[in-house]
């Protein structure tokens, strides 16, 4: 096992160079970075001191490694708009938007699991059938747009809940329900169609012939070998949901990395949008290495080199 | 398709004659018989129809402005002029901006996963044909992008370059090569051994030739469900960025961005958020029915 974690640990470094390598280059491709700092009528040659200063001059290969080495040291630059460090000001904001996502989550789980077992047992049933359309139905929702429609619903109309914020466990419902419907009927639909793989396996029906209750059957040695492809569904997920949160974020005024990055793009803010860029690549990242750790737990022939 | 469905207007009487058919007629029936594939087809269709005809079937112009109109309800007239779906905070025919909207959608996700598919078949092909080091650096490259969370990924080029119609459609093809890339890798792979592949390059046919001319129709199918379902998804992403006011500019509509301007009247004027978001439910629910009729057509066991 620990060399299993060894393995996927050194093979984060490739991955996360390429990572900053690709922001580095949206940067520079996009244009001269001193053009924004200084006054639109500096000529070339006013700019001369400032990229020198910024290190500009340098060959990109150079200036990408100072960049990277930087950025291992947590140094990423300063807000254009307000001059403190941009990675403080992203990661000040991370604990909303890792509640709010980690809310969406629970509640995709919780409801889209048994969803997806109750269809699979039920297979064919009228239930099963609902549920396959509000599979459907879900997965062609634009995600805000549900969101907006939730507040029409619950905020608007019945006064349940308040529209936007983060004050209290209210605010978090409305964005963590819209943000679980990104994660929602793909999770269910998996779960059902990975119980109806298992259905038919020897080692199910063996379970059943020892006598077995079928409720054991299916808890036991159903859904423990169904949970594979649905773990890493949940894996894949995480990271939309990260950036569905964005969105979400937006509709409600969650104050989140979204709202923080999508503002920052409209104020050209671009240390503040590279930042944030890297941190929430490595959250991801970094879920994805625990979900594949999880494999291990779940099925021991992964662990075995 | 169409070769099919001819043949299936025509397959009663040809069914008491012992003819034999060829799998694409089978494939063809079975998508036919499927009535939800069907809707979604007939959908699609449609929309596709309206977005062209849009200066034609649109009542109004999409930037036909006035203030004395502002937020009127649906089925309002304004001056001997009936407005269907009432009319926006500038006063503008909502309906007709629905329609001309279906353009932008349309287009840029037709454009979108056909761009993503074309560079993602090409990647694929490669990287399973030479699937040495280079296979391995063109895939690790898929990773690497699989690594980011897309949507940020989108923001940030659009945030860099700026926001117009063509690096739209480039962000989506972004997203979507990897997926076909992935498809056509392994299908390369379990291609490539067989006996016909092998035959082929011992009678002397150049790698060019053996794959595109025997190993890309093997991955035909698999593409054709994938482009259906990727074709949904960047309709999702691209009212999302329009939404976020990263796509088409003003005064142009789409429907992300009519659903962004509706929010401000949400206490007031609830109907114009909920117009659009129903136009993008049902043309991605389309695209869904039509891609899972599609896979289950294609390949009957799977789930």
């Amino acid at each position: 096992m620990l060399l299993y974690l060894g393995r996927r640990l050194l093979q984060l470094v490739p991955t996360l160079l390429g990572v900053t390598l690709v922001v580095f280059l949206l940067v520079r491709v996009s244009g001269d970075p001193t053009q924004l700092l200084l006054p639109e009528t500096a000529t070339p040659e006013d700019r001369a001191p400032s990229r020198r200063q910024h290190g500009l001059d340098q060959p990109l290969a150079v200036q990408y490694l100072r960049y990277v080495g930087d950025a291992a040291r947590g140094d990423l630059g300063r807000s254009l708009v307000d001059g403190s460090p941009a990675i403080a000001l992203v990661l000040e904001r991370l604990p909303a938007t890792i509640e709010l996502t980690v809310a969406g989550m629970l509640i995709a789980v919780g409801v889209g699991i048994p969803v997806g077992v109750l269809s699979a047992i039920r297979r064919g049933s009228l239930l099963d059938r609902l549920a396959m359309i509000g599979v459907l139905t879900g997965q062609s929702m634009a995600t805000f747009w549900v969101g907006i429609l939730l507040i029409l619903i619950f905020a608007v109309q019945l006064r349940w809940l308040p529209v936007s914020g983060r004050e209290s466990w209210r605010h978090l419902v409305l964005p963590a329900v819209t943000l679980s419907l990104y994660m929602l009927p793909l999770l269910a639909r998996m779960t059902r169609s990975s119980l109806l793989d298992v259905w038919r396996q020897d080692y199910v029906r063996t379970a059943r012939a020892k006598g077995l209750r079928e409720r054991t059957v299916i808890a036991k040695h159903m859904l423990r070998a169904a949970l594979i492809p649905i773990v890493t569904v949940l894996g894949l997920q995480f990271g939309g949901a990260l950036a569905g949160a964005i969105v979400t974020e937006s509709v409600f005024a969650w104050p989140g990395v979204g709202t923080f990055v999508l503002d920052a793009v409209y104020k050209r803010d671009y240390p503040v949008v590279q930042a944030a860029v890297l941190v929430v690549a490595t959250v991801y990242i970094v879920t994805n290495l625990l979900v594949d750790l999880l494999y291990g737990v779940l099925d021991p022939r992964i662990r075995e080199p | 398709m169409s070769a099919d469905g001819a043949r299936m207007l025509t397959g009663d009487v040809e069914g008491t004659i012992p003819v034999r058919r060829g799998r694409g007629s089978r494939r063809g029936r079975r998508l036919l018989r499927d009535p939800a594939a069907m809707a979604g087809a007939l959908i699609l269709a449609l929309f596709a129809l309206v977005a062209y005809a849009a200066p034609a079937l649109a009542p109004a112009h999409y930037d036909d402005q006035r203030s004395a109109r502002r937020l009127r309800p649906a089925f309002s007239t304004d001056e001997g002029r009936r407005f269907l779906l009432g009319t926006d905070q500038l006063g503008r025919d909502v309906l007709s901006r629905l329609i001309y909207a279906a353009q932008v959608s349309l287009l840029v996700g037709a454009v979108g996963v056909l761009a993503g598919a074309l560079i993602g078949t090409l990647v694929g092909l490669l990287a399973g044909w030479f699937d040495g080091w280079p296979g391995t650096v063109l895939m690790r490259t898929a990773d690497i992008q699989l690594a980011f969370p897309y949507l940020l990924l989108a923001i940030a080029v659009i945030a860099f370059f700026g926001s117009s119609l063509s690096n739209l459609v480039l962000v989506l093809a972004l997203r979507s090569w990897v997926v076909f890339a992935r498809v056509v890798r392994a299908s390369v792979l379990a291609t490539k051994p067989l006996e016909f592949v092998q035959a082929a390059l011992a009678s002397g046919a150049g790698p060019a030739s053996v794959l595109i001319r025997h190993i890309l129709p093997h991955t035909l199918a698999p593409i054709t469900v994938l482009a259906t379902v990727e074709f949904a998804n960047l309709i999702l992403l691209e009212a999302t960025l329009s939404f976020l006011g990263l796509g088409v500019q003003p005064p142009f509509p789409s429907w992300g961005m009519m659903l962004s301007d509706a929010r401000a009247y949400l206490l007031t004027d609830w109907q114009l958020s909920v117009y659009p978001g129903v136009a993008i439910m049902l043309t991605v629910m389309a695209a869904n029915l039509l891609g899972d009729g599609l896979r289950d057509a294609l390949d009957p066991q799977g789930n």
